[in-house]
């Protein structure tokens, strides 16, 4: 049951009629039956069971790692718990693929989100970051959640817990904010993202008939693909949690805006890179601080190389890992360099140094996405081979359409300039402030937008299979 | 000289700012430059400058200058 499916909604609405009609002290307890139900219903059954061992694992061992334990004891408990949890993703995620099974069919739909998250609830208690939740019930919510059980964004105890804490009232705002929120999480995906998905099959599904101009232009369209794919998702999960009254994190603001690799991720996926910043990054880096500029150079490797593997055990992904893990090592080698040679050419801080950074930093971060896209890393390497090649059909229109209507390609481009328009959350949720006859024209442009011009195919949300 | 006195001299070096004012209450987006790559380069001259250590739990749990400048003083007591 995908996000941007008729079944979804349905679905929402209702566990949310049953929600609103129950008193306060049942209503926690019946988003978590839903949740459950949920995950039943989008994944294997007995993954249900792996998720209540994995959360009672998570409640025990916060409980023994709580700061009223002695010292040995919380330390114990911690590294055991996190431990578990590791093996269950490893068991789910990797072990099928190194048995030679196909991991995404195999492998548990959530797994790699709500364990992260159960990994984050253990370490902030055991840092003392976030207190110990003494209620089974809660912490189970708040890593089975529905709306982001698949595909995130990855929450942390401090942010999510205190607001399952909360009695629910009715909030007419934020209810408005949340149908905006999912009616253009579902133009982002059912328009823009599934639209793109086929000028990008068409070269990455048979690299070695393709050259040139052809290839540019589907690693653009998987750019495109890929972001609306992933912040259409997010935004249908903020606004159905939203209903519920919980605010669940930004995930994406606008990431081909950044000037850096380092700021790109801060922008994109915001709520995996902040874990991998304290969870992985942070700790190795004060281990390795005694060689400074190096020792951080290393942790940003090992950092995204771990990114690269949490995406699958393939080499696509560990490719895609290392090449920004070396972009990143590279900047803060050569960060004082490329400082002192803006100021020579008299462009720090220009208009022009910056329109300079985004277009490198997008071209980077689109080279990357070439890895984590192909079929194999050979497939990769065989398309950025032929890059250099001629373009078959010459650089006209038909190149620009790979094999696609130019309706298609027409459509696809007007969608993108409209949501890049809009690209940030206050952006969009702007027009609840505006007139009426405006409002209502928007709410209609986005809602006949969506049905007519939706793609003809849909697809499974790409950041499901992770 | 207090312990928040010698970690603005700390910030002020790192970040090459000699007008840089600190309050406990700092944070590091109040600070230009300081960010999580910067970090471990604060952590690793403020150690320098008070001749202490951090253990990893202190210095992955600082919110403010004010937390660093705790962790500080208890190490430089513990000496």
């Amino acid at each position: 049951m995908s996000l941007a499916s008729p079944e979804f909604l349905a679905f929402v609405g209702a566990v949310y009629a049953v929600f609103s009609a129950l008193p306060g002290r049942l209503r926690h307890g019946w988003l978590l039956a839903a949740s459950f139900a949920f995950y039943g219903l989008v994944g294997a059954p007995c993954l249900l069971l792996v998720l209540a061992a994995g959360t009672a694992v998570a409640f025990v061992g916060g409980r023994m790692a709580a700061p009223e334990r002695s010292p040995a004891t919380r330390r114990a408990a911690f590294w055991v718990a996190v431990a578990f949890e590791l093996l269950i993703l490893a068991s789910l995620k990797y072990v099928p693929a190194g048995l030679g099974r196909d991991a995404t069919v195999l492998s548990a739909v959530g797994v790699s989100y709500w364990v992260l998250q159960a990994v984050a609830y253990l370490s902030d208690v055991y840092l003392e970051i976030a207190p110990c939740e003494p209620r089974p019930t809660v912490l189970a919510l708040h890593l089975a959640f529905f709306p982001k059980l698949v595909q995130g964004p990855i929450e942390r105890p401090g942010a999510l817990l205190p607001q399952l804490h909360r009695p629910f009232t009715f909030d007419y705002q934020g209810t408005r904010e949340s149908l905006v929120l999912i009616g253009w999480g579902l133009f982002q995906k059912l328009v823009i993202a599934d639209r793109a998905a086929p000028f990008v099959g068409a070269i990455f599904d048979d690299p070695g008939s393709h050259a040139g101009a052809e290839i540019l232009v589907a690693s653009y369209a998987y750019a495109a693909q890929i972001v609306f794919d992933f912040s259409g998702y997010t935004d249908i999960a903020r606004g159905v949690a939203r209903l519920f009254g919980v605010t669940l994190v930004q995930n994406f603001d606008a990431p081909y805006l950044a000037t850096s690799v380092s700021e790109f991720w801060r922008r994109w996926h915001i709520s995996f890179s902040r874990w991998l910043l304290d969870y992985v990054f942070k700790p190795l880096q004060f281990q390795l601080r005694g060689l400074r500029t190096l020792g951080t150079a290393v942790a940003l490797l090992a950092t995204f190389l771990v990114s690269g593997a949490w995406h699958g055990a393939a080499w696509t992904f560990v490719a895609w890992g290392a090449l920004h893990g070396t972009y990143m090592a590279l900047a803060v080698m050569l960060a004082p360099v490329s400082r002192r040679a803006w100021r020579a050419l008299r462009l720090e801080g220009s208009r022009l140094q910056r329109a300079f950074r985004v277009v490198v930093t997008f071209h980077l971060v689109s080279l990357a996405w070439v890895f984590f896209r192909a079929r194999t890393l050979s497939e990769a390497l065989l398309l950025l081979d032929r890059l250099r090649l001629p373009t078959p059909g010459g650089l006209g229109l038909g190149t620009l359409c790979l094999g696609q209507d130019l309706s298609e390609l027409t459509i696809l481009l007007g969608s993108v300039a409209i949501a890049t328009l809009m690209p940030r959350t206050k952006g969009r949720l702007a027009i609840l402030d505006r007139p009426a006859p405006l409002r209502w024209g928007f709410y209609g442009a986005l809602v006949l937008g969506t049905v007519v011009l939706r793609a003809s195919d849909s697809t499974g949300f790409l950041y499901a299979r992770f | 000289m207090t312990t928040l006195q010698g970690i603005e001299a700390v910030l002020r070096e790192v970040f090459d700012d000699p007008g840089l004012v600190i309050t406990a209450e700092t944070i590091a987006n109040d600070v230009d430059g300081w960010d999580s790559l910067s970090h471990v380069n604060v952590v690793v001259a403020v150690e320098a400058h008070f001749g202490i250590r951090f253990t990893p739990r202190e210095a992955l749990t600082f919110r403010n200058v004010g937390d660093m400048a705790r962790a500080v003083d208890a190490r430089r007591q513990a000496r």
